[in-house]
């Protein structure tokens, strides 16, 4: 921080009687009362802080009846007040973000304070020494050539994205006609399993179905045991991630209750140990019919 | 057993059954839920059903290891030190609020947990057999608490969420209890039973088409998903397929089926997945997004 002047050195005792206002006035030992700034050049535009301290030997929590000096050449931002008690009194700041409008030299004048002065008794107006500032031109220049080159930057990334989803789109679309061409290969026939579906079983499902229970009363082995499930999954309509649960709690089975007892017995046959599948298998043939 | 249980804890069905299928497939288990949802006397009311003695541990910020493992204290009249075994040498060990104790004491209950022996000094000491730890978070007090890595809650089989009760169960609570401490439930099993339906439970058959599909269930939640940063780790596999066990059991099964497998995901996959900060952001359900991974597996 630049001070405008050494503080100490600017308590002036006006010894101008305020009158009125003295019933008022606070009884100060004022012993130092200042203004500075933390730039002697600051810029249009650019934020400097204005700071106005001082010390008192009573120990008060705010200082009261400071008169602020015309400030209309800046706009004014935050303003903070402190006072930080000491063994030897008050410390007391005032801290005032300004922005300067203008260019040019511009002299902030005196603040001053009201106080009654504990020698006399009689009101007293301190006041701060001055701060003369010179303001310099905003530096439009530059902020301007940002702004051109930004817009400069985002054009040519926009040209240049652009530019590249045209290639790609036609490099795609050349790929296309050019690429040799696959033989179609008739798809394997599955036996089984069934795939489940949640489409209403064809026509001929009953006819397909009663196969697949012969086959397993012929040879009680698990996978025809998975295949006869797999279709009474595909007669109930079971999307592929359903569980037998989940048909039980969607009532998937509506008014033929008979093909979950069927769905049942042959999830016994289906998962349980490689010792018992015949023997569950044979127990669910009763119940396997559409 | 789940009579007995219930016959003690008001509703919280779910929660009991989840506790029962945790102890038979041998693993721990985290509880979370607001206070006051009887997550304590639950665990306290299993351990008494099962015959096991019970500890219980309140977990503090100021909690420190040898508070839960025990110390070495030195005898002046012997001139030799003695061993002082502490809280954890129980058969059930409900760690209440566990996030609320710092990390160094979190990781000594978790290597018990792990290792199901502690050394104190230079002897080491086997924990009693069956061992099950119960741990609760309140997931509403996030201040002072110190979140479990990971890492550590990989440790837990399963992750039970406590909701509150209906209406009914409210008053029905008020009817059974009316201020005064509720009864334990009879002492219906012994440990010796315990032991006995774990070795049932692990000889409960997997059919390969279910295992895949435990594997499929886990390994959905390491692909690219927009509320995930991670996935389950292999032990989530070996925790669900364990469950799945359990449930078979308890159903009185040998075998199990792809709703064991399935029933048991949400419990075993919620406390190992990482979210991302969206789910936080964006205010999703944790569990909506657990339901849509493990719906989005074909079940064999």
């Amino acid at each position: 921080m630049v001070r405008a002047c050494a503080a100490i050195a600017c308590v002036t005792l006006l010894a101008t009687p305020v009158g009125a206002a003295a019933q008022a006035l606070d009884t100060l030992h004022v012993r130092s009362f200042g203004m500075s700034s933390d730039t002697l050049r600051p810029q249009v535009g650019q934020p400097f802080r204005l700071t106005i301290t001082a010390h008192v030997d009573e120990q008060i929590a705010q200082l009261d009846n400071v008169t602020l000096p015309d400030l209309s050449a800046f706009d004014s931002g935050a303003d903070e007040r402190r006072c930080t008690a000491t063994s030897r009194g008050t410390d007391c700041s005032e801290t005032i973000v300004l922005v300067p409008k203008a260019a040019g030299t511009v002299t902030i004048a005196s603040a001053t304070m009201a106080a009654i002065d504990p020698s006399d008794k009689k009101p007293s107006l301190y006041a701060t020494n001055s701060v003369r500032l010179q303001i310099g031109a905003a530096p439009f220049a530059i902020a301007g050539a940002t702004d051109y080159l930004s817009d400069l930057f985002w054009n040519t990334l926009r040209a240049f994205v652009f530019l590249l989803a045209l290639v790609v789109v036609l490099w795609y679309l050349l790929y296309r006609l050019t690429r040799p061409r696959a033989p179609k290969v008739a798809a394997p026939v599955v036996a089984a399993p069934v795939p489940v579906a949640a489409a209403a079983p064809p026509s001929d499902f009953e006819s397909q179905f009663r196969a697949l229970v012969e086959a397993l009363r012929a040879e009680p082995t698990r996978p025809r045991a998975l295949a006869v499930r797999h279709a009474l999954r595909y007669a109930l309509g079971a999307h592929e991630q359903e569980t037998l649960a989940d048909l039980v709690r969607r009532n998937a089975a509506g008014d033929r209750p008979q093909r979950i007892a069927a769905l049942r017995a042959i999830e016994r046959a289906s998962f349980c140990e490689d010792a018992y599948v015949e023997h569950n298998a044979r127990e669910a043939l009763p119940f396997l019919t559409l | 057993m789940l009579e007995a249980l219930a016959a003690t804890v008001v509703g919280q069905r779910d929660v009991l059954e989840a506790l029962l299928y945790a102890t038979i497939a041998g693993g721990h288990v985290v509880l979370e839920g607001p206070p006051g949802l009887a997550k304590t006397l639950a665990c306290r009311a299993l351990a008494v059903a099962v015959g096991g003695a019970f500890k219980r541990v309140q977990f503090t910020p100021d909690l420190l290891p040898s508070d839960i493992v025990g110390t070495r204290i030195f005898d002046q009249r012997s001139g030799e030190f003695t061993t002082t075994l502490g809280p954890i040498f129980a058969n059930v060990v409900l760690a209440d609020e566990i996030n609320r104790a710092p990390a160094k004491v979190q990781s000594s209950l978790l290597e018990a947990m792990q290792e199901r022996q502690v050394t104190i000094g230079p002897q080491t000491h086997a924990l009693p057999d069956p061992f099950l730890v119960t741990a609760t978070m309140n997931p509403l007090d996030s201040d002072g608490t110190y979140a479990l890595p990971l890492a550590q809650l990989d440790r837990f089989l399963m992750k039970i969420l406590v909701d509150y009760p209906s209406p009914e169960e409210e008053l029905a609570i008020l009817g059974r209890f009316g201020g005064e401490a509720p009864a334990m439930p009879a002492n219906v099993a012994s440990m010796d039973d315990l032991v006995r339906w774990r070795a049932q439970a692990r000889a409960v058959h997997v059919e390969a088409k279910l295992a895949a599909y435990a594997v499929a269930l886990v390994g959905a939640t390491r692909r690219a998903h927009p509320y995930l940063d991670r996935g389950a780790s292999p032990r989530a596999t070996l925790a669900l397929v364990a469950l799945a066990r359990a449930r078979a059991l308890v159903d009185g099964r040998t075998f199990a089926v792809p709703d064991d497998v399935r029933a048991s995901a949400p419990g075993v996959l919620r406390h190992r997945l990482a979210f991302n900060y969206r789910t936080i952001t964006e205010n999703v359900d944790s569990e909506g997004v657990i339901a849509e991974i493990v719906a989005g597996v074909p079940v064999p």
